[in-house]
């Protein structure tokens, strides 16, 4: 897409007015601005990233450095330092993402209701799932079709089967997939219905604008209320931006508190209750191939351990990303690398129990998340389930990735000594995560949250937070579909 | 301090190409030099402290063979042969600090490797058969 300013080519300080700013453009982002625009509100986009390379990038590297922030290297700290992933470009994270679409659980929402009633009233049930009703038909969102799933998702499938747990292709919003295995770089063929392809080309035909390369430092706010923002383009040069009617934040759950924290708002808990989904991968060996750089990048899912609070998918990478995922260093790697078509990589992820904190240091997020013990028996738990996966779907070797513990499985019975020789030390494990909530947490308590349940700050009139900022907790499931659910709930709001 | 060293850059080659001699298994050799755009990406995306991090892992393979058994001098003093059989055995360490800076450096040699386009060619292919 085209952003109708790009700030890297602005060489002058620029001023820009519309009725509603809106700070981020990943999902929730475009989906506020969106439903906002189709009431006929005037929107104005600001984006710190740019637009996707069109046509997209062969290598990682290049689709990574253009489109990662920090090249997927931030990282919390704690006793396991955690790298989490997060876009920076036009459409945001559903540029980088799986595509995975999953409904709010209801459960979660049950969850969210015990602990505080009133949000039941804004964000019913019934109200979240007719906006995501409508959000899964824009978007195409389907399971996976077997076509272009390839061997890596249906032996996960296979796999599942044979131990009789709960499976099934994964949902995504794409249209005209063929399986090239690079959502994770930006689809090069435009079939992911990313937020750049679909949400902000609407939204600028009904005349919102959108400006790239453009990072917004300060809230503007007064004792009326928010009424603008103030960065710099990507040309050095400085932007302010006016608000008659609101500024709506949708720059994640790293991004949305350290603006408030940098614009003097600190009431409430702001950057608190961070959580997240750790996961971590395993690579297994098959005899015949499985080509795990071809077919739907993410196609197959178990959803049978949720209770466990795991969650179980097909990774698919780059070639890059797969080598780096393949057992061994020097000469092993290299004759690892020679048979990479008969590689498959799953991956788990944890609804985990720990709590961080987002911080500014410098106006730079410094993150701090430790998990917790019962966090790493999930981890040491989601090991053998993905073991008990691997052997499942026939595997004949699998590597469980854990110093000190046997670099090799070749039989469903060595599982067992997973749980008597892993100790639950956070350092034994390798793990990343890509799924981050709850900074600026929604709630009618002004002490525990710092937005209300209708989306506005609790100080701060006319200043919204709109994404995964919000949500009271992790989910347990992949956060797109929800995150563009509540967006849409706010903008309803907001729009009155 | 937003830039590599011209030695750190060498280092790091060294270190991406002890780590996949790909050669000996007949895939197409590394041939990336100090101007490869991995550094690019490195020195323009990624934060300061993880640049200073970058450097401490480095610092970490550069000196630890100095204190082992058998090698007794610096990665990058020693020969091809013996980097690669260092980073194998290091690959066994349970310790955190040379094992996550080994498998940093192994995410960073595959994004490297494959930006080579003759080292892409052999594996890639859509689901439906094009070029992709």
């Amino acid at each position: 897409m085209i952003p109708d300013i790009d700030g890297r080519n602005e060489h002058a300080p620029l001023r820009l007015a519309s009725e509603f700013i809106v700070v981020g453009s990943g999902p929730a982002g475009a989906t506020a601005a969106l439903r906002l625009a189709r009431r006929g509100a005037r929107v104005l986009i600001l984006e710190e990233g740019e637009a996707p390379p069109d046509p997209a990038e062969p290598s990682a590297l290049r689709a990574m450095s253009a489109l990662y922030r920090e090249l997927g290297t931030s990282v919390a700290f704690g006793n396991l330092p955690m790298p989490y992933l997060q876009g920076r470009a036009l459409g945001g994270t559903s540029v980088i993402n799986g595509a995975i679409s999953w409904r709010l659980p209801k459960r979660v929402a049950e969850e969210w209701y015990a602990v505080d009633p009133a949000l039941e009233e804004v964000l019913s049930y019934e109200a979240i799932t007719r906006v995501t009703e409508e959000i899964e038909k824009e978007l195409s969102i389907a399971p996976t079709r077997p076509d272009v799933a390839h061997k890596k998702n249906l032996r996960m499938a296979k796999g599942a089967e044979r131990l009789g747990i709960g499976h099934r292709p994964i949902a995504r919003n794409v249209s005209g997939c063929i399986g090239s295995g690079r959502c994770l770089q930006g689809c090069p063929h435009g079939a992911k219905l990313s937020m750049d392809r679909s949400y902000l080309p609407e939204a600028q035909k009904l005349g919102a604008r959108v400006v790239s390369g453009a990072k917004v430092a300060r809230i503007l706010h007064d004792s009326r209320g928010a009424y603008g923002v103030r960065g710099m383009l990507l040309s050095g040069e400085r932007f302010e931006a006016r608000a008659a009617h609101g500024v709506i934040l949708a720059a994640s759950a790293i991004g949305t508190p350290l603006l408030l924290l940098e614009s003097g708002l600190r009431a409430g808990p702001v950057g608190e209750y961070f959580s997240a989904h750790p996961g971590l991968s395993m690579t297994a060996l098959f005899d015949e191939p499985i080509e795990p750089q071809r077919g739907a990048t993410q196609g197959h899912e178990v959803y049978g351990f949720l209770e466990e609070r795991i969650k179980l998918e097909v990774l698919g990478f780059d070639l890059g990303l797969i080598l780096s995922r393949l057992p061994g260093h020097g000469r092993t790697l290299a004759e690892n690398l020679r048979r990479l078509d008969h590689y498959a990589i799953y991956g788990a992820a944890l609804r985990a129990h720990a709590k961080g904190r987002v911080r500014s240091r410098g106006g730079r997020a410094e993150v701090r998340y430790s998990l917790e013990p019962r966090d790493l028996a999930s981890a040491r738990r989601a090991v053998r389930r993905l073991g008990e996966l691997f052997f499942a779907a026939g595997a004949r070797e699998v590597y469980p990735g854990i110093p000190g513990f046997r670099s090799v499985l070749r039989s469903e019975e060595e599982l067992s000594a997973i749980e008597r020789e892993i100790p639950l030390d956070a350092k034994r494990f390798t793990m990343s995560m890509t799924h981050l909530f709850g900074t600026a947490r929604i709630g009618s308590d002004a002490e525990k949250s710092v937005v209300s349940p209708r989306f506005e700050h609790h100080r701060v009139p006319r200043l919204f937070v709109v994404d995964s900022s919000v949500f009271p907790d992790n989910i347990g499931v992949n956060p797109q579909l929800p995150i563009m659910a509540l967006a849409a709930l706010a903008a309803e709001g907001i729009a009155g | 301090m937003r830039k590599l060293r011209p030695r750190e850059r060498a280092l790091m080659l060294l270190v991406m190409d002890a780590m996949l001699p790909a050669e000996e298994a007949g895939l197409p050799r590394f041939h990336l030099d100090e101007n490869a755009i991995i550094f690019d990406a490195l020195e323009r995306s990624t934060s300061v402290s993880f640049l200073m991090g970058l450097r401490a892992m480095l610092a970490t393979i550069e000196h630890l063979p100095r204190i082992r058994a058998g090698y007794r001098a610096r990665f990058s003093k020693l020969d091809r042969q013996k980097r690669v059989r260092f980073l194998e055995e290091l690959g066994q360490s349970e310790r955190y600090l040379p094992r996550q800076s080994l498998e940093t450096m192994k995410l960073f040699t595959g994004l490297a490797y494959f930006d080579q386009t003759d080292a892409r060619e052999p594996f890639l292919k859509d689901a439906l058969g094009g070029a992709a």
